[in-house]
């Protein structure tokens, strides 16, 4: 029933009850006409009301003015308390004591010997470092370093920051209003400053701002982690960028950012016969976009705007102020490229390529896919998911919301409550609740029946760890054979070799009959040992990063990492790497056995270090059996094997572009 | 200007003393199954997606009870002070009560099928209780400022008889 039916019952119920009251105090007549004009008033204000509630929706969202999330707290108070506790809100904050993760109190981070001082001037915040005139000075003199002056700092102000959950980014306004990245950030869990190059996967570097020198936040991290983006560039009259005046409708991924602009919103929603009206439709409300009330694709695509890998079509986008024209309910593809490879990334943004074009795989150093085209890094689930076959043959069934809630959800994973089990699959695949040891093959109360160990393993990396692929798929051999992605078996069974993996997986009812050939390393030698060897930095960080898995610890055995793992650190160029590589062995040592090493230390205190850790290791020889390590007679790595494998070694230059 | 009865008055003093008792009855009866739903921390008054809900019970268990305690202080004063027309009178007294009904029934029903935003569509019961409610006051204190009729002033005590 509508708002205006609600109430003539109601006031008509009340005049039922009221009209012989007033009858007998009034008399008749009086009385009829007191009651009716009490009550017409009543009903003649809430029509009035009523009436003029527009209900269609706003006719060009661009013209839709912004709505801060503080406006939507006063009727939404549980959604907006529940997305306060995220991560998604504190994406981006301006440098206030509420904010600052880091230590500045007067703290110093010492990298390669070049010392960032961090302290307060008043209010504000300093990092004092490395100029970056110097650092590129030193960088270019290579060899020549010894005839280079003695480091020269500047000092900048903490203006904002990036990121609260995992790494904290420091930002500094330069007058012409860009916003540079500080090449020393926080790492909110080991609670320690960190340099930019140990903090995303780069090799050891001279060059003290490699990782920042271009970070400008103006054109990269304004669009994904604020709300209402607007880059706003100001050119001079030779066409060069002299200036930003970027806006944001608000700091963070604020309600705007799922919902849509919500200034009409608001204002429509004063009026309590239109809320009503609404309330008893069912209908929802056309003034603000409900990601739960649109087709799946559209619904996934609002997550995929920052979880996906978008290049913008130009055409669709007003290169003047370069504001972001998605709003929540779009069709993502109408303004922005999918790509799938760094390749096809760079064809459309030199536009180059069209949509319609073959796909271009990814190259061996792609940033971002490994070789079979699943995202290796985060902010690309959108990509992982659309290429599973739960997506592509869910038909509408599977969404990112089968799984996520940005609402009542853990603020952790964003994980609607109960997800983190097998419940998750078993929305579709409720079969496998009776038969799950019978598929699995493992106990029911093992890592190994957990169905996202082995079709959602820790495949991608970022933020100085290893997450969950959202690519969900059979794990084969094939799938990394060449293609740089470890196999999802070996990452728990850390001591087996992908021809152990290979059989096993041969044993599955729904097996393929073709036996892979494999060479006689990968027969023979666990394939995390192959990987961390042989591999380049992607496939290094990954495999590396399985050593802290619990699920691996159990299933692989503990006691050879120490001894393969300080060896294979010595030769680690990538601070990742031997960054996870120290937190797996201290996941399984503590400190007391596995430390002191610092992974961002310089070349000779480190390798002091990993070998002293490597004797202490060395005085406990390996005593299980193992038949896939080269182990010799007296439970020690096989040097000889090791030293020919690390010589097979695929190493170049690369990064992961999070 | 004619005063009312004084058995009319009389008449409504004890519709309206028994009315307040029996509304507070009701509604501290209301404030106890209230702080029972606290304390067998019952999800569907205490889940933050019921704050609504909790707000407008609690609303009800107070409207009611004050409305009540307003029956009884004007049962008390009725037969003492003021000057009514009878008419007048009846009327007041018949808003009165509809309030003390209508204001907290609104609350109450309000709060049983709400969402997060706004309540269900009786609590416009409210607003028509609070009108009633209103009037009423009005007429009362409208009544209050004038003195019950022959009543010239403060009596002095009669003089000793003889």
């Amino acid at each position: 029933m509508s708002a205006l039916g609600w109430t003539l019952l109601l006031l008509l119920g009340v005049a039922l009850v009221v009209a012989p009251q007033f009858g007998s105090v009034l008399g008749r007549k009086r009385g009829l006409w007191v009651g009716a004009a009490v009550l017409g008033a009543f009903g003649g204000a809430w029509a009035l009301l009523d009436r003029s509630a527009a209900r269609l929706a706003p006719t060009s969202w661009a013209g839709v003015p912004s709505s801060p999330s503080d406006s939507c707290q006063k009727c939404h108070a549980d959604h907006y308390e529940s997305w306060h506790r995220t991560y998604h809100r504190t994406m981006t904050r301006e440098a206030t004591p509420e904010n600052v993760r880091g230590d500045f109190a007067d703290a110093v981070h010492d990298y390669q010997g070049l010392r960032t001082r961090f302290f307060r001037e008043g209010d504000a915040y300093v990092m004092e470092t490395i100029d970056p005139d110097w650092a590129l000075s030193r960088a270019r003199a290579g060899e020549a370093a010894h005839s280079v002056p003695p480091p020269r700092h500047a000092r900048y102000r903490v203006d904002r920051l990036v990121g609260s959950h995992w790494l904290q980014e420091c930002l500094h306004r330069q007058p012409n209003g860009r916003y540079i990245r500080l090449p020393v950030l926080y790492h909110i869990a080991e609670r320690r400053w960190v340099h930019t190059n140990g903090a995303f996967l780069a090799p050891d570097t001279d060059d003290f701002w490699q990782k920042s020198r271009a970070a400008t936040w103006n054109d990269t991290c304004l669009y994904c982690h604020n709300t209402g983006p607007s880059k706003n560039p100001v050119r001079d009259p030779r066409g060069q960028v002299s200036e930003f005046k970027s806006t944001v409708a608000e700091l963070g991924i604020a309600c705007e950012a799922c919902h849509g602009p919500g200034g009409e919103h608001v204002r429509r929603n004063h009026n309590p016969a239109r809320r009503f009206d609404l309330q008893q439709s069912r209908d929802g409300d056309a003034s603000i976009v409900n990601p739960l009330r649109l087709s799946v694709p559209r619904r996934d695509e609002i997550c995929a705007r920052c979880h996906g890998a978008l290049v913008p079509r130009v055409e669709a986008w007003d290169l003047v102020s370069q504001r972001d024209p998605f709003v929540p309910g779009m069709d993502l593809a109408r303004i922005n490229f999918f790509f799938r490879s760094e390749a096809e990334q760079a064809g459309f943004a030199k536009r180059s390529r069209a949509q319609s074009d073959p796909p271009i795989p990814p190259t061996p150093t792609d940033g971002r896919f490994w070789g079979d085209g699943t995202p290796l890094t985060t902010a690309l689930e959108y990509n992982g998911m659309a290429l599973s076959a739960c997506y592509q043959k869910g038909q509408g069934t599977m969404s990112c919301l089968s799984c996520h809630e940005m609402h009542p959800g853990d603020p952790n994973h964003m994980l609607t409550p109960g997800m983190r089990s097998n419940e998750a699959c078993f929305q579709c695949h409720d079969s496998y609740r009776e038969r799950l040891t019978e598929h699995t093959r493992h106990p029911a109360d093992s890592p190994g029946s957990q169905c996202f160990s082995c079709h959602m393993p820790h495949q991608v990396y970022s933020l100085l760890t290893t997450h969950r692929s959202h690519r969900i798929e059979n794990p084969t051999i094939e799938g990394s054979l060449g293609t740089g992605k470890p196999h999802a078996c070996n990452l728990c069974h850390l001591d087996k070799s992908l021809g152990w993996t290979r059989d096993e997986l041969a044993r599955w009812p729904a097996a393929t009959r073709k036996r892979p050939v494999l060479s006689e390393d990968e027969e023979r030698v666990s394939a995390a040992l192959l990987w961390l060897a042989r591999g380049d930095a992607r496939t290094r960080v990954v495999v590396i990063g399985a050593f802290s898995e619990p699920a691996a610890r159990r299933a692989a055995g503990t006691e050879w990492f120490g001894p393969f793992v300080t060896r294979l650190l010595e030769h680690e160029r990538y601070p990742a790497v031997r960054y996870l590589g120290h937190r797996a062995l201290l996941a399984v040592h503590g400190e007391s056995r596995a430390g002191p090493f610092d992974y961002l230390g310089r070349p000779a205190t480190r390798l002091e270090q990993l070998r002293a850790l490597r004797e202490r290791f060395d005085a406990d020889p390996v005593r299980g059996r193992y038949d896939f390590l080269p182990l010799t007679p007296r439970g020690l790595p096989d040097e000889a094997v090791l030293r020919r494998l690390l010589e097979l070694r695929t190493d170049p230059d690369l990064t992961i572009n999070e | 200007m004619s005063d009312a009865q004084p058995d009319l008055r009389r008449r409504l003093a004890h519709r309206h003393h028994l009315i307040g008792w029996c509304g507070l009855l009701v509604f501290l009866s209301l404030g106890i199954g209230l702080e029972t739903l606290h304390g067998l921390k019952l999800g569907f008054y205490l889940d933050p997606e019921h704050r609504l809900r909790r707000l407008l019970w609690t609303l009800a268990h107070a409207h009611g009870t004050l409305l009540a305690v307003v029956n009884i202080a004007f049962a008390a004063g009725l037969t003492q002070f003021g000057r009514w027309n009878p008419r007048a009178l009846r009327l007041a007294s018949i808003l009165l009560v509809d309030a003390l009904v209508l204001l907290p029934l609104g609350f109450f029903l309000g709060g049983i099928g709400h969402t997060e935003v706004d309540p269900s569509p009786w609590v416009l019961l409210v607003p028509v209780g609070a009108a009633f409610l209103l009037i009423s006051v009005a007429m009362i204190a409208w009544s209050a400022a004038r003195p019950i009729a022959g009543d010239s002033g403060p009596r002095s005590e009669p003089p000793p008889g003889p």
